[in-house]
Order: structure tokens, then sequence, then C-alpha cells
């Protein structure tokens, strides 16, 4: 089974500290919401718990090992990483964009064959992206894309998958399908960390919050102990009630 | 606006005034005389002595100046209107120092100019030698000059044997008929290889099928470090022709610049010998 | 796709036709028939003479030249995920063309005629690695392109000035060989000296294309997906420094190559950088002996340079593209 482990991690940038001794553990199996609001350091602590900056103090290890210990490529094949900002420099067709999730596994790009040829078709289906395979990029909907790109993380079929912000600018329906997506790969023994700005879509489909502020994490747990109006106004500045699993934002604090 | 107009015609008139079309006159003995190029260095030293001579151009003891030897301590200027005006010569010899417009910017100064001329083959060389030493006031000793290639080339040996022969330099330029180079092959007794007119690029081609008899290898020795990346000489089929054939070398001073030296030149195409 | 797979043939063999067509042309009038013996065994001294030591040479020459530039910019658009980065734009050419020069003017050719290809190679480099540097700093192509015509334009002016102050007598015609680009009278020997780095270069790029591919996800994401960012970089700017170095010391300074061929082969590859490298190699060096049939055939007085036409052609196509481009990575 495969972890990451992150231990007292901390991040600065000049003299802002991004990132303070900041630890948390993702194993296989867990859906968790990393939750915050806007600065409060989530992409960096992510960015540096798998490796991809190096962290001005603390460790992060994957299955015991170092991540920096670790080349891309070995990286890539346990975690797949979906950024906030996903740009697409050509305008590919969507099955090449997401056969670039089996980049990791050394395949040549264009004549997939065997294994990373189904994992490809794999994800494609996965995704509803079947019907659109051959269509290019430039001509999908943000909807369609986020998918797209979903698609690519799902197609390297690590078992941890870390992802910034996936349903960002997503209409209520395209956000269901991706988490839904994701709730499934967790169900069939993937890990997952999502960062996600809405609190009642992570309610409902993380089994453990993460919350940050300033650089720090305050809570690590179930939703059902550490979501909760105090929470809410101490993290967010905001006034709301909480009912089991409903959140009734009623304004700012 | 009528204004501006006012202001253009002004300038318009001022641009059209007419300027003093007279030439100087030449001094009989000019003993103040400045040569603006290495061309014309030759014949002023050649032709005149040294206390008539002013200046002489930055090139005149360079080697590819055949008269080196006689230049040295000789002083020089450079070829612009203003360092010659201040030393206030009688005359200025060039052929292509200065600037095209030279010609006609001294004598507007007052200088008279003697300009060196295009002479196509050797009897027009001679006649420019002449011209030249008349307004040098030294009709005498052009002349003698004259004479001199008279006899040597009347006691050239030429060659008969009706041989070929192709003037190559490191820039890879051959010439065909139309130029003085071509009169000396002719001269020596040669059939010029290249028989489109003009100067050109050497025939690669045509030396994959024939060669020369003769290579009139023309400087070589001066420029032998000149890159010329992408000259025709660099080419294995003509950097053959130089192991292939006779190669008579030719110094750059004979063949830079027309006159009385170009005698040596042919000599030396012809083989050396005399009768 | 069947179009794709029907790629390379055909540029192969148009290119093979190509290069015969270019040997037809020469000073001497070469019938067919002499022609093709003197290619395939047969025919007499002479001509064999003119054929494999006078016209092969000039038009395998144009080909590898156009090959390395293609490949070298198919490479740096896949790199700068752009489609107007190429050598001759980012002042890379200019730059070997100035070390090249140094090197032949200030003697040091005349220790090993390997100096100049090795000059041509150091001053490709320099600029490659000073353009990915900027790459870093700056998301926009448009600093990019500029940071190349200042370059380009310094390269130039040096050129100039140490042509000048050089201890051997310079001719024009040389300064602007090196500056426009010219395959006349090559010979294998310089293909010898050249070609030696353009197959290295070309070999590098190609053997690493699969991270080209991987960037299109941008940095971030092919990081994430196992991409060694530090070692492309260094492996595309290294491939295409020795290429277009060596490309530079054989032809002169050819611009706007590398722009035509990768935009025409990107909708036959799915517009996948891995998969434009090898035609888009074989499509500059098609363009370019088309171009110097095309400088041999025109009648003007004295033979037009081989990147006059490769501008009148390259440049059109780089303003188009340009225009074209919905500044999506501006």
């Amino acid at each position: 089974m495969t972890d990451l482990s992150v231990e007292n991690l901390t991040l600065c940038a000049g003299a802002t500290t991004l990132v303070e001794s900041a630890s948390f553990k993702l194993a296989q199996g867990e859906f968790v919401a990393l939750l915050g609001p806007n600065g409060a350091g989530k992409t960096s602590l992510i960015r540096a718990g798998i490796g991809l900056q190096s962290a001005d103090d603390g460790r992060s290890l994957l299955d015991g090992e170092p991540v920096h210990s670790l080349s891309p490529a070995q990286r890539a094949r346990q975690i797949a990483y979906l950024p906030q900002i996903r740009p697409l420099a050509w305008p590919n067709a969507v099955r090449d964009v997401v056969s670039l999730g089996r980049f990791s596994h050394g395949a040549p790009l264009g004549h997939l064959k065997g294994l990373d040829a189904e994992a490809v078709d794999r994800a494609l289906e996965a995704c509803g992206l079947t019907d659109l395979a051959s269509r290019r990029t430039d001509t999908l909907s943000g909807g369609e894309l986020a998918r797209v790109h979903c698609a690519r993380a799902f197609a390297a079929e690590a078992p941890l998958l870390v992802a910034d912000e996936p349903i960002a600018a997503l209409d209520p329906r395209q956000q269901f399908r991706i988490l839904d997506l994701i709730r499934a790969y967790v169900d069939q023994g993937g890990g997952a960390l999502v960062v996600l700005h809405d609190i009642q879509l992570a309610a409902r489909y993380a089994s453990r919050l993460i919350w940050m502020k300033e650089g720090r994490i305050v809570a690590d747990g179930p939703p059902a102990e550490t979501l909760t109006a105090e929470r809410l106004k101490d993290i967010y500045g905001v006034t709301a009630r909480v009912d089991g699993a409903h959140i009734h934002i009623e304004g700012a604090a | 606006m009528s204004r501006l107009m006012i202001l253009f015609l002004a300038f318009f008139l001022s641009a059209c005034e007419r300027v003093n079309q007279e030439t100087p006159a030449r001094p009989e003995r000019p003993a103040r005389i400045v040569s603006l190029d290495y061309c014309a260095d030759q014949y002023v030293l050649k032709l005149v002595d040294r206390d008539r001579i002013l200046a002489l151009s930055p090139d005149a003891g360079r080697e590819f100046s055949y008269m080196r030897a006689a230049a040295a301590g000789v002083p020089t200027v450079r070829p612009n209107a203003e360092d010659v005006l201040i030393l206030k010569p009688d005359l200025v010899v060039r052929s292509y120092g200065g600037g095209p417009n030279a010609a006609a910017f001294f004598e507007k100064a007052g200088v008279p100019v003697v300009d060196i001329g295009w002479t196509p083959d050797i009897p027009s060389v001679m006649e420019n030698t002449q011209r030249i030493a008349d307004a040098l006031g030294e009709s005498e000793r052009g002349a003698a000059v004259n004479e001199d290639m008279q006899e040597r080339l009347a006691h050239l040996k030429k060659r008969s044997t009706g041989e070929t022969a192709l003037y190559m330099t490191p820039a890879g330029v051959t010439t065909g008929p139309g130029s003085l180079i071509h009169e000396m092959i002719v001269a020596a007794g040669l059939t010029n290889m290249e028989d489109q007119y003009g100067w050109r690029s050497l025939p690669l081609e045509t030396l994959a099928y024939e060669k020369p008899d003769v290579v009139a290898a023309a400087f070589f020795g001066s420029r032998t470090n000149h890159p010329d990346a992408w000259s025709p000489m660099k080419h294995p089929v003509a950097k053959a022709q130089l192991t292939q054939s006779e190669v008579v070398s030719l110094e750059g001073a004979w063949t830079s610049c027309s006159g009385w030296f170009l005698m040596d030149a042919i000599e030396a195409l012809a083989g050396g010998e005399t009768q | 796709m069947t179009r794709e797979s029907l790629l390379m043939p055909v540029l192969i063999g148009a290119s093979v036709l190509a290069i015969i067509a270019a040997c037809f042309l020469g000073s001497t009038a070469l019938p067919a028939d002499r022609l093709l013996a003197a290619l395939f065994g047969g025919a007499d001294a002479g001509d064999r003479l003119v054929v494999w030591q006078i016209r092969l040479p000039r038009a395998i020459s144009a080909y590898i030249v156009g090959a390395a530039l293609g490949i070298s910019g198919a490479a740096l658009q896949g790199l700068l995920r752009n489609p107007l980065a190429e050598p001759g734009v980012l002042g890379v050419s200019a730059s070997a063309s100035l070390m090249a020069t140094f090197a032949l003017y200030y003697g040091i050719a005349s220790i090993t005629p390997w100096a100049v290809p090795l000059a041509a190679i150091i001053g490709a480099l320099a600029a490659t690695a000073l353009i990915t540097l900027a790459a870093l700093r700056t998301q926009s192509v448009v600093t990019l392109i500029l940071i190349g015509v200042g370059l380009s334009s310094f390269a130039g002016a040096a050129m100039s000035l140490l042509m000048n102050l050089a201890p051997n007598p310079f001719s024009l015609s040389d300064m602007i060989n090196w500056m426009l680009g010219s395959v006349a009278n090559r010979s294998f020997d310089e293909i010898t000296l050249a070609a030696p780095f353009i197959l290295a270069g070309g070999a590098i790029l190609f053997a690493t294309r699969r991270g080209l591919s991987a960037l299109t996800l941008g940095e971030e994401a092919a990081s994430g997906i196992g991409l060694d960012l530090q070692r492309q970089r260094i492996f595309t700017v290294v491939g295409a420094g020795l290429a277009t170095g060596g490309a530079v010391a054989l032809a002169g300074a050819i611009g706007f190559v590398g722009i035509v061929a990768p935009h025409l082969i990107r909708p036959f590859v799915g517009h996948d950088p891995a998969r434009s490298l090898a035609p888009s190699a074989l499509l500059s060096g098609l363009i370019l002996v088309v171009a110097d049939i095309f400088v041999r055939l025109l009648p003007t007085s004295a033979e037009l340079k081989l990147g006059v036409v490769a501008a009148l052609i390259g440049a059109p196509a780089f303003v188009w593209i340009a225009m074209q481009r919905r500044g999506g990575n501006d």
C-alpha cells in the first residue's frame, strides 16, 4: 500500500512563510479534502509535499523514501498530479492528451500498445470521453476539458492522486461528475487528496478534511469532527449553521 | 501654409546656385604632389624625385605595391579631402582614392587632379604612362619607361605551342577577354582557357573536364591566410589544378594595378626566358 | 492514421528526387542519360567528377543544413511551446555565424579546420542557453522573439566590427555569405567537417523527443507526469546548438527555414512535438534543396543568396502564424 507522509514541512518565499510545520498523511482508500481560504498555502503544501518544490524544513516520504530521492518518473508512477493551472500548448487530440498520463511508463506516445493502450481506453471510458477521443482539445468546452485532464490523471493508474481545484469554474453537474469519478477511483483502491473550495461538496465526498489557515494545518479529521460553525468562522470568516452534513452559510462574519 | 511655401522656395533657389565650373590650371612642373591610392603611388614614385612628393597613400609600402621599396620614408596621408587639402598640394594623382567625386571636389577646391584612367590593353597602358608623365612634368622619364617596355616585349620568347592558361586567385576569381589580365596572357603567347567575357567565378565544372596547361596564380603568396569561406578555390577540383598543372606564381603587385610592371607578369608567364 | 504513416515514405522519396533534380543544374549542360550514368555507374571521369564532386555535394549540403535547421526548429518549438521559435528567429544562427567568422578571420582556423564548426557550435549553444534561461523567467513569446532579434542584431554588428578589425583583409562577399547563407562551392571536405555535429545534434534531439510531448501540459504538469525538466532543457539546448552550429559552419546563417516545415507537418502528426521532429527535418531539407534550385535558376546577374530565398518563403509564413495565434500562451 502506497502512502505519502508529510512531516513538519516548512516553505518560505523570501520573508514570507507560505507553509509552516505542516504534517499529514495520505494513504490508499482515503478521499481527503484540503480546505482553506485563498492564500492559505494549499497549493504550496501540495507542491512541496509531492516534491515539485524543495521545502525549507521538514520532509516528505513516499512509501518511506524521501520524495526528493526519487526520479520524476518514479514519483509519477506513484502519484498522479493534477495542477491548478492546466495549459495546453498545442491543440492535440483528446486521446493524445490522455496518453500523456502513461508518460512515466516509458510509452512511445502516438503508438501506444498493450497495457498502456488499455489504461488509456479505461480512462477515456471512465470519464465519458470515448466519443470525443479524436476531437482536438481547442474545440472542447470547459467541462469537457476538465474531464480530459482528469482522464489524463487516471490513465496513469497510480495508487495516489493529488488534485488542485479540479472542479473550479465548472457547473454543478460537471462538478458532481468529476467528484464521482474521483470517488470511484478511491473505491477501487486509490488514495486522493483534493483541494476544494466548496465545503458542502467536500463534506459530502471526503472521508477526511484537512483545514489550513495562514500556512498552518489547524485541523485534520473526519467531517463529523472537524466541520463546525466555529471552524467555518475561524477559517473562512463566515457565519454559518452546520446541520449534520448540510451547511448553511449566512454571510461574512 | 504660404509662409512654408516661401521658405521652401528660398531653400530651393539657394540650392540651384550655379557653381564656378572652371578647372584649375596645372603647373608645368608640380613640386607638391600628393597621390591618393597605391595605384597612383606607383607612377608618382617611378617618375618623380622624392623632393617633389608631398605625400603618398597609406598603402604605398604594402606588399601589393610594386614600388614599396622606394616608398620607404616618404610621408603618407589618408585620402580624405580635409587631410589632403591642409597640405596645400599643387597636384593630386589618383585612380580610385578619395571616392568617385574626388576629382570634381579637388578641382572645385582649386587643386588640379590627374586621373590614372582605364587601360584595357597594353598599348593603352603605354599611352597612359606618357600622359601621366607629361602631367607630372617628367615627359622624358615617361618615354624611357615606355621604351623599356617595348624592348622587353620585343625580346620576349613567347610560348608558341598554343598552350592554355587560366588566371586563378585565392578568392576564386578569374577573367576572360576584356581585361588587362587577358591581354597579358595573350602577350605571353598563351590562350586564355576562360573564353567568356569579363570577371567571373572559377569555372569548376569546366575544370572537371579540361585542365589548363599553365595556371597563372596571383595573390597566393600574400593571401595564403585569406579565409574566403565560399571561394571556389577551396574546392578540391580547383585545388587540384595547383598540383596537376604548371603553376606560374604572379606577385600581387604585378597585376593589381595597370602599369609598366605588368611586364614582369608577362615575362613570368612566358616562361621567364628571353632572347 | 494512414496520412501519418505515408508521411515519412513520401518525404524520403521527394527528398531523393529533389537531390537528383538539383544535380541537373550546373554550368555545363549534362543531359539526363549522362547524369544518371554518372550517378549509378558508367560514364567517363569528367562527368563523374562534375556530378559527384561539384553538384552532389552542393545538393547534399543544402539538404543537411535544411534538415538540421528543421529539426532544431521543431525541437525548440516543442521546448518553448511556441510555433514561432526557430534558430534564425531566436538569434542562434547569427551567434553561430559570429563565432565562426571570429575563428576564421583571427587565424584560429589555421590551427585546425575543426575550429570553424566548433566555434559555430559554441556560438549556437551560448545563444540557445540564453534563450532558454530567458524562457524560464518570462512566459511571453513576444519577449523571447525580441531577445532573439536583439541577439541577431548584436551578432551582425559584432561580425562587422570583427571583420573590420581583422588582421587579414576580408571580402564583403564573404560577410554577406555568412549573414545570408549560401551553399555555393561546397565540397565533401566541408560536409565532413560539419556533418558529425549535425548528426550528433539531431540524434540527441530525436532521442529526447518524448519529453517535448510532455511539455504540452505545461511545465508543472509535465514535471508531474514524470519529466525531468532540467534534463530535457539541457538536452534540447545541446542538441539544437550542435545541429545549428554545424549547419551554420557549412552554409552560414539561414533563417526562417525551421518555421515553415514544422508548421506544415503539425496537422499530419496531431500537433505532437515529438512526432514532428523527423518529418520536419526531412521537409526542411527538401525545402532548402528546392530553394537552392531556385537560386540557380533565377536569371539574376549575381547568384541570389540561399538565405534570401528562405526568408522570402519563411518570413511571410512567420507573420501569418503570428497573426493566427489566438493569444493563448502569450
